[in-house]
């Protein structure tokens, strides 16, 4: 019997490799043409968490456009998403954490796939390999360019091969310069097809969007501006003819929107391959369950503020209607407001709705009740703690399909033609100096007729948050761009660009049912965020930016 | 070298010891008067055959049949010794005494007795580590549905802890606080030589002893899995003689100990219209009578052994059928096991087979219906025929974040699991010469779980929105282990007996599990029963995962045992092992320990010493990290890519390579003394430990780039512990037919300190000296860390603001520790430690003739917890959502109103002295005398009570600690890092009495 089980185990006495049965091993890949594709396929998938990820919070829950009330119980969260909103965040707040994470395994993920198409690709591939190669140093950039406009210098290593441990930050101005590169070398060589084959990935025009991006914002990020640089970027895209205006708004923001003739750059969200979109969880009430017949119960976070909510006229076809007591909205809009109703019909109640509440029971949200000067007002007693819990006008500017789970399948466009129009309009009137500039008005015009707006005369004005101060140079620009491009990751930078930021204060109101005075902070340095801590921790290179 | 060298001197030093005992026999021989008594006993009266022996000679005589003697003494000098088999040695100096009458004690096993060591047995006098053993007769009593339990409460140093009376719940082991943090934290588990064996597989009706090897040098024969201890289980075995058939049965009610102390509907009314907010919906309902019962729970355990000269056997048969005090939970369990040992080839050959079959049929219930039912209105009533309740089957329901009805989710969510357990093992001992044995183990282990949950399309918790949901997990783990050992066992001269031992052991696990999750079926009667019905198949909705991962261990071994006059005890070990588990570059391991030990009682003479014996040893232990493929780079499918009008997966890193990962390594130094004085009345241990675990295995964060992932398995950092440890017994009256002994096994902790937990990977720094971990959750305090970890400090801290009162506007006033004027996270400091420090066992036994009583104490102290119902609804305003502590009615300004508190948050106020002395076990039997002609050899009854009562000013459901927590930051659901945080959903405490009966024929 010993001589049996030692004759059965000699063999592999002492041998210890691993087997694998549920993983690969990288060495056992890039055999076929099909697990290329699966190889590029992860340089996207990292995109699902962008719509309503951390990178969403820091994007937008510290403008004007959004914020998430504390509301009783719910999003205390020990106060991070009161100290975003008041511009008070820690440096070690998982949200100044998660972006970094984010754009850092996009970079990672293209760099290692780069080496790998490089390296392992045989002769036989070598075309469609180089051409994988343009697009993820495309994508790339792209994450770059969110690296830069959040944290300022950042590290930039793309050698995989040679990879350092502690890479040290390129100072935000070499980095800008270098993604600019890439772009002119990558994806000028990349397709011009705009159809089935490029959707939901970086093309040719996606590359041009990216520098229209990039030089528009460049003044903020070098110091320098590039005006016409921007213009020529605009152009190559408005010229192509490739892309279009849709008739509706909406088009852009249905369940089934890949249609759209606006997308030059779509995350293709579905709620079965690829989730990750939840702003249905994130923004509705637990009680817009029965509302949309939703398999899971929301979440009652995301609410737009008041005044972002009031720089919207009724005749705004994207602001959209008001449900009443007795009847729910049915015209579609960038907001919930008001009542909502079942599915089936009758007031959707909330049983915990706060005491000191005007409205009850019965869902309302704003509190559209109030009327001011014979118009509903919503009043969002936004920040808390102890908002009321059904309070704040939502965000419904993408469609909520009924029956829905808690992804969304509505694309998400990251970069959208009505974006090119105002991008070029705004370079024109920068380069102009004038409230008049014919061009710049002539685009931005173009947009509020799509809304059903009339022209605007002058693109200056009153800052929507901040009606009390007077005509500001460029004023209905910056309102229009937040009217059009609300919750689409463009607010900060607009407020930055702007020069807006630390005008926080102006956003920020007090709370409805207390008498707190809210201050929020309005330091130069917070137009960057944070290096995060654990990032500081695990990186000695690493200089922290000033202020923090 | 140095220990060579001592031993050569002590080896001289027993020749002349010897020499010196000659000389003194030579010249014992003058004589002078003559000394005569009794010898007795005293329970057994006179004692005839006792050895009286005059000290330092040859001379000697025996007492009669009536236990009297006389002997010849020199002078008064004389010192006489009387010795008896099973008798604890008596030395009188005779002085001018003539008569000398000598009551003998029995001598308590313990100097005799064997304990079981990794791989073999040893006398307990020659060991020279800390080795725990418990045997059946001391057991804890009463309702006992795990092995665990049997001796919770008796090893010192041990802590066994299960948080409320989930009867389908686990325990937490710990032996000497923590010494790890991210690979096994529960002690290595061996049944009857099967290493990693599975507890859920033996009875505790079966087990003949547990054996908890303690420290560094015990355990480093199992090297690479040893250091959070071994516990070593012996199942009984058949004697040789006539055979026995022994019946157990008993029954148990376990009722509902203590509730979370919640307003009725009264004072939810009240506090309601005082503040205005929330609704009555009409009715009174004790949600908690709703969903407890008084659970009843039978078990019978029925075995026949036996055996002959060549043959030995053992079966028994077990079933329970346990009740939960939670409605729709419980258990059934079968068991079987088998014995038997043939000796063969003129007995040069044994042969010992093992079988153990297990399958458990378990009823889940849903914990968080005790969290609900704590907050559930009790105003609201159970069910409503009202049309607006159909879709929720008639439950009534309301519509609020994390809120949902507890009789419902336990009525319409059905969560069941079935385990099979199989255990087969072999065993050859052949004896080739004379004290050398090899012999060949081989083991196979099988388990399995099938986890099954349906809710219902009616079941707003989870089923309605999917409009039926079933799910079925399949978990199997599977090891093979193949172990041969080579013994020697003999006396090299006739003062050293030498034991050598060297052996080779493979073991190989394989683990898969599947997963099938899908919804929306037209009718609820299939249940979890036919998937293939789902409507989400055809929508692309439903959800299939499965995996399968494996690994090895190799390893060498070897051990030599020295036992020099009886007096001198060495012991020296060493482990060589190998796991698959680990990088290229560090496979295998070196595991050595050393140890020695002296009777000291040999060398000073006291007569209240009976025996004493000082042990020192220090021993390496490791630790592996509880997956496989951590050290290699891994691509897996993550997500979709949208290519060409189709989603396709895309194939992404999930892991960093590392081919330096490597063993965990644990030093540990501990030294202790074994006694037994005053004629065995009073006997036990003490032992101090220090021990050091080097080379941490943890996941930290790093940076990417350079590296592919952002989390990476490594060795850095450092714990450091000590402690003390101490065991007693203590026979406090032996009087005729009376007999009252206590035993006590306090242990204390000295220090349980993370050292570092910083170093360098791929040339990156690590610096992790500062973390704050955990997550208080929803509603209203995500993102509240609960642990802070720091260099330099205890492990187990609690973080928390430090609340100091009320302010003129109803807010709670934190503490501004940092002095910037303002409260920010910055302020919360360490509140408290999750950890125990001191830990007690308190036993007393008591028999008169035929009864017995045993009364069982244990307490834990030095934790805190955090109460977290109280840190989540002790806020006036949420009467509008929820039924609140009774507590939050008292929350008044100085003028009497509510405070205005609107959300809770975790402070000081909530962190509570866990503390406490729980009567655990308390059990009266009594033997019938049965007449000889009697079919049975023994009828005995009982009745025993545990978890009777607890002794605690903590306010929640269960003092016991809690050793682990949830961490988001790193993704784990039992981080050791975040302790003392009592979970809203933890079930309560309960108490049982039982009725037994034991049948012997």
């Amino acid at each position: 019997m010993i001589l049996l089980g030692v004759a059965a185990f000699s063999q592999a006495c002492t041998k210890l490799d691993e087997t694998l049965y549920s993983q690969v091993l990288p060495t056992n890949f890039f055999k076929n043409d099909n697990e290329f594709v699966a190889a590029l396929g992860s340089a996207y998938t990292q995109l699902g968490g962008y719509a309503t990820g951390d990178i969403n919070e820091v994007q937008e829950m510290t403008t004007d456009e959004v914020v998430v009330p504390t509301r009783g119980s719910d999003w205390d969260d020990g106060g991070t998403q009161r100290r975003l909103h008041l511009h008070s965040w820690g440096y070690d707040d998982a949200f100044m954490n998660n972006p970094w994470d984010f754009c850092y395994s996009g970079v990672s993920t293209a760099n290692r796939l780069i080496y790998q198409f490089n390296t392992l690709s045989d002769a036989a591939h070598k075309d469609i390999s180089d051409g994988y190669v343009r697009e993820l140093v495309t994508l790339r950039s792209f994450f770059y360019w969110q690296l830069i406009d959040l944290y300022g210098n950042v590290p930039y290593d793309n050698d995989f091969a040679n990879a350092q441990a502690a890479p040290p930050q390129v100072a935000r101005a070499t980095v800008f310069a270098n993604v600019v590169s890439d772009l002119k070398t990558n994806a000028s060589l990349l397709t011009k097809n705009v159809d089935g084959t490029t959707y939901g990935r970086m093309n040719y025009w996606g590359g041009q969007f990216l520098l229209a991006k990039l030089y528009l914002n460049s003044q903020v990020y070098t110091g320098t501006a590039h005006w016409d640089e921007a213009i020529a970027a605009c152009d190559e895209i408005i010229n192509s003819g490739k892309y279009n205006l849709e008739s509706n708004y909406f088009a852009n923001f249905n369940v089934n929107n890949s249609s759209s003739s606006e997308f030059i750059f779509a995350i293709p969200y579905d709620k079965i391959f690829f989730t990750g979109f939840n702003m249905n969880m994130a923004t509705l009430h637990y009680g817009s369950q029965f509302t949309y017949n939703l398999t899971g119960q929301p979440w009652n976070g995301y609410c737009t503020l008041e005044k972002f909510y009031n720089s919207y006229t009724a005749a705004d076809l994207r602001r959209g209607d008001v449900g009443t007591v007795t009847t729910p909205a049915t015209k579609r809009g960038n907001f919930l407001a008001g009542f909502q109703f079942k599915n089936g019909g009758g007031l959707v109640t909330d049983d915990g709705a706060d005491g000191t509440d005007p409205d009850g029971k019965p869902l309302n949200f704003g509190n559209m009740g109030d009327l001011i000067n014979g118009v509903p007002v919503p009043q969002i007693n936004e920040l808390g703690p102890a908002a009321w819990r059904q309070s704040g006008v939502r965000i419904g500017k993408w469609e909520f399909e009924i029956g829905g789970t808690q992804d969304m399948s509505n694309d998400y466009s990251v970069f959208r033609y009505a974006d090119v129009l105002l991008m070029k309009a705004e370079a024109l009137w920068r380069k102009s100096h004038s409230s008049t500039d014919a061009a710049a008005l002539a685009l931005v015009n173009q947009i509020r007729e799509r809304a059903g707006l009339t022209d605007l005369t002058s693109l200056d004005g009153a800052l929507s948050f901040d009606l009390a101060g007077g005509s500001v140079a460029g004023g209905e620009l910056f309102n229009e761009r937040g009217r059009e491009m609300f919750a689409e990751h463009s607010r900060r930078q607009d407020l930055i660009r702007f020069g807006l930021w630390a005008q926080v204060n102006k956003w920020v109101l007090p709370h409805h049912n207390t008498t707190d005075v809210v201050n929020a902070k309005t330091d130069a340095y917070l137009t960057l965020y944070p290096i995060p801590k654990p990032k500081m921790a695990a990186n000695s290179n690493l200089v922290q930016n000033p202020g923090y | 070298m140095a220990t060579l060298r001592n031993f050569v001197f002590l080896w001289r030093r027993g020749i002349l010891t010897l020499l010196l005992f000659g000389f003194a026999i030579s010249f014992a021989c003058a004589q002078g008067r003559t000394v005569k008594g009794k010898v007795t006993s005293a329970t057994e009266g006179p004692l005839p055959g006792v050895n009286i022996v005059l000290q330092g000679s040859v001379q000697g005589t025996m007492t009669d049949a009536g236990g009297n003697y006389s002997i010849a003494v020199p002078g008064p000098e004389a010192v006489l010794v009387f010795s008896f088999i099973s008798y604890t040695t008596q030395t009188v100096t005779v002085g001018n005494q003539s008569t000398i009458d000598v009551v003998l004690a029995p001598a308590m096993s313990s100097l005799n007795e064997v304990v079981v060591t990794g791989y073999g047995t040893q006398k307990k006098r020659e060991v020279t580590s800390s080795i725990t053993s418990v045997k059946s007769d001391e057991f804890n009593k009463g309702s006992v549905n795990n092995p665990v339990e049997l001796i919770q409460g008796k090893v010192a140093g041990l802590s066994i802890s299960k948080p409320g009376s989930n009867p389908n719940g686990m325990y937490d082991i710990r032996l000497r606080g923590l010494s790890t943090i991210g690979a096994n934290l529960g002690p290595l588990v061996i049944i009857d030589g099967v290493i990693g064996a599975d507890l859920n597989n033996v009875d505790p009706n079966d087990i003949e002893s547990i054996n908890v090897l303690k420290d560094g040098s015990a355990a480093a024969i199992y090297g690479t899995r040893g250091s959070s201890g071994v516990i070593l289980v012996q199942t009984k075995k058949g004697k040789k003689g006539t055979a026995v058939i022994d019946y157990n049965v008993y029954v148990t009610a376990e009722m509902v100990a203590k509730n979370t102390n919640v307003m009725n509907a009264a004072e939810w009314r009240a506090m309601s219209a005082e503040v205005g907010l929330g609704t009555d919906f009409g009715a009174n309902t004790d949600w908690f009578k709703q969903i407890e019962q008084t659970a009843i729970s039978q078990v019978h355990n029925i075995s026949m052994s036996g055996g002959t000269d060549k043959t030995s056997y053992r079966a028994s048969i077990n079933y329970r059928d346990n009740e939960g005090i939670l409605i729709t939970t419980g258990n059934q369990q079968l068991n079987g096991r088998i014995n038997i040992t043939q000796k063969a080839l003129n007995d040069k050959l044994t042969l010992d087979l093992n079988l153990g079959a297990t399958e458990n049929n378990k009823q889940l219930g849903h914990d968080a219906a005790f969290r609900y039912a704590s907050i559930y209105n009790p105003t609201a009533p159970v069910t409503s025929t009202d049309p607006a309740y159909t879709q929720y089957g008639g439950y009534f329901q309301q519509v609020l974040f994390d809120y949902y009805n507890p009789v419902a989710i336990l009525k319409l969510d059905t969560q069941n699991q079935k385990d099979r357990l199989l255990n087969m093992s072999v065993k050859g001992t052949y004896e080739i010469v004379k004290n050398l044995n090899i012999d060949a183990f081989y083991s196979f282990q099988t388990s399995n779980q099938h986890r099954s949950e349906y809710c219902s399309k009616y079941d707003y918790w989870g089923g309605m929105n999917r409009n039926g949901l079933a799910t079925v997990q399949d978990d199997n783990q599977e090891s093979k282990l193949f172990e041969s050992t080579l013994h020697y066992i003999g006396d090299v001269t006739s003062a050293i007996n030498l034991s050598v031992l060297g052996g080779y052991s493979y073991q190989e696990f394989v683990n898969d599990e599947s997963y099938l999750q899908a919804g929306n079926f037209l009718t609820d009667d299939f249940s979890f029963n036919n998937f293939a019905a789902a409507l989400d198949w055809k929508n692309g909705k439903g959800t299939v995962t499965s995996f399968k991962n494996s690994n090895k261990l190799i390893a060498f071994f070897g051990r030599v045992n020295l036992n020099i006059n009886s007096m001198w005890f060495v012991t020296a070990s060493a482990r060589y092992e190998g796991s698959s588990r680990f990088g290229s570059a560090n496979k295998w391991g070196m595991f050595p320990a050393i140890g020695g030990g002296a009777d000291l009682s040999k060398l000073i003479n006291l007569d209240f010493i009976d025996n004493l014996k000082l042990r020192v040893n220090y021993g390496i232990t490791g630790n592996q990290p509880s997956d496989s493929y951590l050290s290699l780079q891994r691509l897996g499918p993550q997500g979709n890519f949208y290519y060409n009008g189709n989603f396709v997966f895309g194939y992404s890193p999930v892991s960093n390579a590392n081919t330096d990962l490597k063993w965990e390594k644990k030093g540990e130094f501990d030294a202790g003394f074994d006694f037994s004085l005053f004629s065995s009345k009073l006997s036990g241990s003490f032992d101090f430990y220090t021990r050091i675990t080097k080379d941490l295995l943890f996941q930290y964060q790093v940076p990417v780039p350079p590296n592919l992932y952002n989390q990476a398995w490594l060795n850095l950092g450092k714990i450091k512990s000590s402690g003390l440890e101490l065991s007693l017994n203590y026979n406090v009256v032996k009087k005729g037919d009376f007999n009252y002994s206590i035993s006590l096994t306090p242990s204390y902790i000295l220090e349980n300190t993370l050292v570092s937990l910083s170093g360098t990977y791929n040339g990156a720094e690590l610096n992790y000296g500062r973390q704050e971990l955990g997550d208080m959750g929803s509603p209203g305090q995500n993102g509240t860390p609960i642990a802070v970890v720091q260099e330099g400090k205890p492990l187990g801290q609690i973080l928390a603001y430090v609340y100091q009162g009320i302010d003129a506007s109803g807010k709670f006033i934190f503490k501004d520790t940092n002095g910037d004027n303002t409260i920010s996270a910055a302020d919360r400091v360490v509140v408290g430690n999750g950890l125990p420090k001191f830990l007690m066992g308190f036993g007393n036994t008591l028999t008169y003739k035929n009864w017995d009583l045993n009364v069982f104490f244990r307490g834990v102290f030095g934790h805190d917890l955090v109460n977290s119902f109280r840190a989540f609804y002790e806020v006036p305003a949420y009467i509008t959502s929820y039924n609140l502590p009774k507590t939050t009615a008292n929350m008044r300004n100085a003028d009497g109103t509510l405070l205005a508190v609107t959300s809770g948050t975790l402070s000081s106020k909530y962190v509570e002295k866990g503390d406490f002395v729980s009567l655990d076990n308390m059990a009266l039997g009594y033997n019938f005398v049965l007449p000889k002609t009697s079919a049975f050899s023994k009828i005995r009854v009982y009745v025993a009570g545990n978890n009777l009562f607890y002794i605690t000013k903590y306010s929640g459901v269960d003092p016991n600690p809690r050793y682990v927590d949830s961490d988001p930051t790193l993704g784990t659901y039992n981080s050791p890092l975040v302790t003392g945080i009592d979970r809203r959903d933890t079930w309560f405490r309960s108490r049982s009495v039982t009725f037994g009966a034991n049948f012997v024929f």
